[in-house]
């Protein structure tokens, strides 16, 4: 099933204020409108992943090893 | 020096090594003049290797003459990406702040070009970091902004702008690039030379700086598909120090086949190209309909672009989480590069496992259309290239307007390889690359060798 995201808006300035938090004296005006964007992007990209369905047995393909090949 | 070696295809070398028209130390020191003299002229030269060069020219002199030939890259020259460490010269990764770093060995590719007798003359210039941070515009290296050895006002195309630019100007015969995203096919087509991104897994990339460790992959740029195949062979196999390659052998031979193929046509894949790119495409086709079966296809519905870009920033802000949280990034070359990364510190671990579920079904379905052809062509890039000083988004087509083959390809690892196809505007080169299903490399080498044979774009070469 797709899934509901909330406004993806509400998280872009969200992370803006975390990323000010963390590195704000980094972060000049311009650069700063420049990340707003991309974390705009960011968000546009979250709810185009989600309209794509996926089941609950959908696994990533990562195989976790409990012990190395050598082993 | 009165012999004249640019712009010979490997075999051509080969051959005049094994008949005694040159011998390994002098291609090694025609080639390292050549790239000395001239590769700072299109900022495609770090480091020149003169003293591994001559040593290995020699070893490779002693034991032809010994009767050993580790096959037709013994005593050729070759230039590497310099992300690929070199044990006893600086491996910048292209960014001042890594200027001094040094690796006391070879990256595997490296390794493996050595033991079949390949000469290492210098390391080339890269974007910064692979390119990874987000840079927007050419000037982002401490080498300066790469420039097209077609016309030093515009770029020669990234991340792998080094080896675009040696190889097109004859300074090196063949060099390794890698592609995370784009970054030997660009090049590869705005500097008109060939260039073969493999299957993920194909080509170990211990040694090699990581930017996306499930994007990350290490390819031959030639003049030549044939170069690119015989390059591909000498590097390819499993490493146990990178656990993703695989334990599939591959050797690339002179086709007998080279008519009868079986080709998509991705559909829409000119739609938004500049008209001379799409003009050139159309005449590729042309030729490509006079001994293929030409079909038109079309890309699986899935978030490509959406998909890449989630990987990429969520691995490279892994990778690099230290040096971007220790400021550090504020000594890269691009304004852009110095803040762009803190963006790649907060990507939402839902998101990024979203991205590599639907990466596993996106696999399964590219493989199942790409698998039913010879190769799926498409034009390499959508325009030429720009100005050394112009921002890509003045003249580059956003990722969403187009068919996301681009992000596709690299989502799923798949091969393909870019050759030439004629010039566009201000005289650039283009290029038409031929894709492939994972592991399919013999299959597009062979149908882009055939296009070679009926055509001669890999034949014409820039004054320099």
């Amino acid at each position: 099933m797709a899934e509901a995201l909330p406004d993806p808006t509400i998280h872009v300035e969200q992370r803006l204020l975390l990323l000010k938090a963390a590195f704000g004296d980094r972060i000049g005006p311009e650069a700063e409108a420049d990340l707003r964007a991309r974390l705009q992007a960011d968000a546009d990209r979250a709810v185009q992943l989600r309209a794509f369905p996926l089941a609950f047995a959908d696994e990533p393909d990562v195989v976790f090893r409990a012990a190395p090949d050598d082993r | 020096m009165t012999a004249e070696f640019a712009f010979l295809p490997v075999r051509e070398l080969a051959r005049k090594v094994r008949s005694g028209e040159t011998r390994p130390l002098e291609l090694a020191e025609y080639f390292l003049d050549r790239l000395g003299r001239l590769g700072p002229v299109y900022n495609a030269l770090v480091t020149l290797t003169r003293e591994r060069a001559l040593r290995e020219a020699a070893e490779a002199e002693a034991e032809l003459r010994a009767g050993r030939d580790r096959g037709l890259l013994h005593g050729i020259p070759y230039g590497a990406k310099d992300l690929l460490a070199a044990a006893g010269y600086p491996t910048t990764w292209g960014a001042a702040p890594f200027r001094e770093q040094r690796f006391d060995y070879d990256a595997t590719v490296i390794r493996r070009l050595r033991e079949a007798g390949a000469v290492l003359i210098g390391k080339l210039a890269t974007v910064e970091l692979a390119g990874g941070m987000g840079y927007t515009q050419p000037n982002a290296a401490f080498t300066g902004p790469g420039k097209n050895p077609w016309n030093r006002e515009f770029w020669s195309g990234g991340s792998s702008n080094g080896p675009g630019s040696a190889v097109a100007a004859g300074l090196v015969p063949f060099a390794l690039g890698t592609e995370t995203w784009g970054s030997i096919i660009t090049p590869s087509a705005f500097c008109g030379v060939c260039g073969l991104r493999p299957t993920y897994g194909r080509v170990s990339r211990f040694g090699a700086m990581p930017l996306s460790w499930s994007l990350d992959k290490i390819g031959p740029m030639g003049l030549t598909a044939d170069d690119c195949g015989v390059v591909l062979s000498a590097i390819a196999g499993r490493d146990p120090a990178d656990p993703t390659t695989v334990d599939r052998p591959f050797r690339w031979d002179l086709p007998d086949r080279t008519e009868g193929f079986r080709v998509g046509v991705l559909k829409g894949a000119a739609e938004n190209a500049q008209a001379e790119v799409a003009r050139n495409f159309e005449a590729s086709l042309q030729v490509l309909g006079t001994f293929c079966r030409l079909e038109e296809v079309e890309l699986p519905e899935f978030p490509f672009n959406e998909m890449a870009s989630t990987i990429l920033f969520a691995e490279a802000g892994s990778i690099f989480e230290d040096f971007i949280t220790s400021g550090r990034v504020a000594e890269l070359t691009a304004p852009e590069d110095r803040y762009r990364p803190y963006g790649y510190l907060i990507v939402p671990a839902r998101d990024y496992l979203r991205a590599l579920r639907l990466r596993k079904k996106a696999v399964a379905a590219l493989n199942d259309l790409f698998g039913r052809y010879d190769a799926v062509v498409s034009p390499s890039r959508l325009t030429v290239a720009g100005r050394v000083d112009q921002d890509f988004r003045t003249y580059i087509p956003p990722r969403t307007a187009g068919v996301p083959i681009s992000a596709a390809e690299n989502v799923a690892g798949l091969p393909g390889i870019s050759v030439p196809n004629g010039f566009g505007q201000n005289g650039l080169p283009t290029g038409i690359q031929f894709t492939g299903a994972a592991f399919a490399e013999d299959r597009i080498l062979a149908v882009a060798h055939a296009y070679q044979l009926r055509t001669d774009w890999h034949l014409r070469h820039p004054a320099v």
